[in-house]
């Protein structure tokens, strides 16, 4: 157990003293807080609406923009440059290394998150608006979701180049964030050879369209409780599956 | 060889538990998308939250217009939101005359609104004046649906004038506009529109008319005898 | 006991270009008991560096095994009582000495007081004290060897492997090394490294294997070293008459001169006495007595060579057999 909070630690503070993760923060509160500034260019309440709805995609996309990109390069470069031999000649599981880089990816991330939805509410507050449980929630929707990518990324990581994990990670989002619609498009297809493989696709690819709540959010629309459990197991299902298939690769790894 | 079994019966178990987990949640994104439907934002909104990507924008909305036309189809949803879809769509980007295009025949036949339909394809023909097929169309539902017959020949010749246009078809279209109300005319003309269209869509549109127009002939034969 | 064991280890690794097989361990065997400094010598692309490889589970061989005190290398407690040092510095340089080696430190198990009163005693013995807190990608060659020592041993292992540690340091570096492995080996420790000065592991280690072509081919020990050769003495003189040496021709083997000195192989080691004598009454200066034996290096590319012999007279006997 140790041994991954000490990689989570040490992986938490790569992830941190890359610059890349700056630009990203700066770019994302500007962005943010921006749209405080644009949206007197619509009327009434819109303002509200407008903030909270572009806050929340920023905090989604740039989260989710953050993992990919730290995530891609931090396990590669490592391995590439072979620092990872002292941590695989110690007394440490190929699992708790694993274990150990998702967690300390995100914490970062976390951070990153946090400090968005901070502005993102203040942003709102300084509209007129009021922090609705619905912001929150939304907030929590979308870590779980960078949860999910980021357990994907790692994945990725464990076997190809940055470039790759980075594509890979790019389409997955993609597909996933329109699964329900890709459904639909496969049921035209018919045949039954093709549809099962579109049906096997579509289980396995991650159901992103699930972590948006934005709408609820920007209209107020009551968030079940249900919801919140059922999106939390199956991100943790799916967080847990993937890891746990990045470790199967990642253990019969040789380091030549 | 043990180790080579346990890694597979591993991999199956994850990969088990993520398709169980997803049809698990499954109600959940039925649930989301429709509200991503229900709740698009104005298209003033919608233009600013862009940022310039209009046109991914529009083409992702257009995906999930064609889904919620095939769930109309399959008796899942109606079309009540499909006029704002269309609009959003055609708002965002003007210049998407397949949308134009699809949108006025599926408002004008399946919502059985014809009004909607032309102003659709006027705001079409006005963005992009010098599009032979705009016109055609909405000579086209001025004579199978309007009823206006000085209209859809008015419009066909229009758009045989245009650069690009089909020549015989529209000869063809024209000439049948003098001759008023006859309906195996009228299938022909939707056999001549699927011809010359490369959109499978609008292909597999057709086809239904046809079939409806068909049995009416039908209809009206037992009727006569 | 033998604290590492290793039995006919085989590795091949694919090409990713020709997609063929090639062999680089064909059959690795050797022991270190315990408290043995054991040398691992050979030519590059012997294998040496995939030996430790597969000794430290950065690759799994394809057919053979490795012991650590009598348990399998797979049983993950066992590197806790494993040390490595490698070749170059894989380190994460973005952190500074004592980041690193806490970091360190603790996935070896350790925490708290301890592994900072070892960092620091560690770091004063190697002689970085005031590098602490410096990144260690700002440190110079001669540094990051001293700091990959540290990392090595922080967590007191019985086993310390290492891979050329020497390499690329000035003396003053390789002294160090040496001190601190032989101060480790005074404490009981086992170590196995590689490494191509061979005077420096002729001074410290009790046996060497030297591998080729993916093969052990010879173990020897230092004694055996010394042992061989034994009887044969050289004597450096100096103002050495010319006529003297003519008289003693009898009882030495030959003369070598450098400068004003000249070096007397004495041919059998009860002249030694006689030839002395001689010496000293002529009237010349005496500058040493030694016993002369077969330095590693000798030995070692005797048996390069003999390698290639060898096989070229193999290619003879078998065209005479088939004609």
């Amino acid at each position: 157990m140790s041994g991954i909070k000490t990689i989570a630690l040490n992986t938490f503070r790569e992830s941190i003293r890359g610059k890349v993760l700056y630009v990203v923060l700066v770019f994302g509160g500007i962005l943010i807080l921006s749209t405080y500034f644009l949206s007197p260019l619509s009327v009434g309440s819109a303002r509200e609406k407008i903030i909270t709805d572009v806050g929340l995609a920023f905090i989604s996309f740039i989260g989710v923009m953050t993992v990919v990109v730290v995530g891609s390069t931090l396990v590669h470069k490592e391995i590439d440059k072979k620092a990872v031999y002292m941590v695989l000649i110690r007394p440490i599981t190929r699992l708790e290394y694993i274990l150990g880089k998702f967690f300390g990816i995100m914490t970062a991330v976390l951070l990153i998150a946090l400090v968005m939805g901070v502005l993102t509410a203040l942003s709102v507050l300084l509209g007129g608006g009021n922090i609705s449980g619905q912001l929150v929630a939304a907030v929590y929707f979308s870590i779980l979701e960078m949860a999910v990518m980021c357990s994907i990324v790692l994945f990725f990581s464990t076997f190809t180049t940055p470039v790759l994990t980075f594509f890979f990670a790019a389409c997955v989002f993609a597909a996933g964030s329109l699964s329900g619609d890709l459904r639909v498009f496969a049921e035209k297809m018919g045949s039954s050879g093709g549809k099962l493989i579109m049906d096997l696709f579509y289980y396995i690819l991650p159901n992103l369209s699930i972590f948006n709540y934005r709408h609820e959010a920007v209209h107020q629309l009551p968030v079940p409780i249900n919801d919140l459990l059922i999106s939390s197991v199956y991100s943790l299902v799916y967080c847990g599956a993937l890891l746990l298939l990045a470790y199967l690769v990642f253990r019969r790894r040789e380091f030549t | 060889m043990k180790r080579k079994s346990v890694n597979i019966l591993l991999v199956a178990a994850a990969l088990a538990a993520i398709v169980l987990a997803s049809r698990t949640v499954e109600g959940i994104g039925a649930r989301k998308r429709e509200m991503d439907i229900q709740y698009l934002p104005n298209t003033q909104s919608l233009k600013l939250m862009s940022l310039g990507y209009r046109n991914l924008v529009s083409d992702i909305l257009w995906f999930k217009t064609t889904q919620y036309y095939g769930g109309y189809r399959m008796g899942r949803n109606s079309l009540r939101l499909f006029k704002h879809l269309i609009n959003v769509i055609t708002d965002l980007d003007p210049q998407f005359t397949f949308a134009y295009q699809l949108g006025a025949v599926i408002m004008a036949e399946d919502m059985g609104d014809f009004e909607e339909g032309r102003r659709l394809l006027r705001k079409g023909i006005e963005n992009n004046p010098e599009n032979w097929r705009l016109n055609f169309e909405l000579g086209f539902l001025y004579y199978i649906t309007g009823r206006d017959y000085k209209m859809a020949q008015q419009y066909f010749t229009m758009a045989s004038r245009m650069p690009g246009a089909n020549e015989r078809a529209l000869r063809f279209a024209a000439s049948a506009a003098a001759r008023g109300d006859d309906l195996s005319l009228s299938i022909k003309m939707w056999k001549h529109l699927a011809d010359n269209t490369e959109e499978e869509f609008m292909k597999e549109l057709a086809a239904g008319y046809i079939r409806k127009l068909e049995k009416k002939m039908e209809e009206r034969r037992e009727e006569g005898e | 006991m033998d604290i590492l064991s290793v039995e006919e280890i085989r590795k091949s690794f694919k090409s990713d270009f020709t997609r063929q097989r090639s062999e680089v361990l064909h059959g690795v065997s050797f022991r270190a008991s315990d408290g043995e400094v054991l040398g691992f010598l050979g030519p590059n692309g012997a294998g040496k560096t995939t030996t430790i490889k597969i000794i430290l589970g950065l690759i799994r061989p394809d057919s053979g095994k490795v012991r650590v005190m009598g348990r399998d290398i797979s049983d993950r407690g066992i590197k806790k009582v494993i040390g490595y040092m490698p070749e170059k510095a894989y380190f994460y340089n973005h952190l500074s000495l004592r980041e690193f080696l806490e970091f360190c430190g603790r996935m070896s198990g350790m925490k708290g007081d301890l592994l900072r009163d070892r960092i620091s005693e560690l770091i004063e013995l190697v002689g970085l004290s005031g590098s602490e807190d410096r990144k260690l990608k700002g440190f110079s060659k001669g540094m990051t060897q001293r700091a990959g020592l540290i990392q090595a041993i922080i967590h007191d292992p019985d086993l310390l492997i290492l891979d050329e540690p020497f390499s690329g340091l000035d003396p003053m570096g390789r002294k160090l090394i040496r001190d601190v492995l032989m101060r480790l080996r005074d404490e009981g420790k086992t170590i196995f490294f590689s490494s191509h000065i061979l005077p420096d592991m002729e001074m410290i280690c009790d046996r060497t294997c030297i591998i080729k072509k993916g093969r052990v081919v010879r173990q020897l020990s230092m004694g055996e070293l010394t042992r061989v050769g034994e009887g044969k003495v050289d004597i450096r003189a100096r103002s050495c008459p010319q006529e003297e040496i003519e008289n003693i021709a009898d009882y030495i083997e030959g003369v070598r001169k450098n400068h004003d000195e000249s070096i007397i192989s004495v041919s059998k080691q009860e002249y030694t006495r006689s030839v002395l004598t001689r010496l000293l009454d002529c009237g010349a200066d005496i500058l040493s007595v030694a016993t002369r034996h077969p330095t590693l290096e000798d030995v070692f590319l005797d048996e390069i060579e003999s390698g290639s012999k060898g096989e070229s007279e193999k290619q003879e006997e078998i065209e005479a057999v088939t004609g």
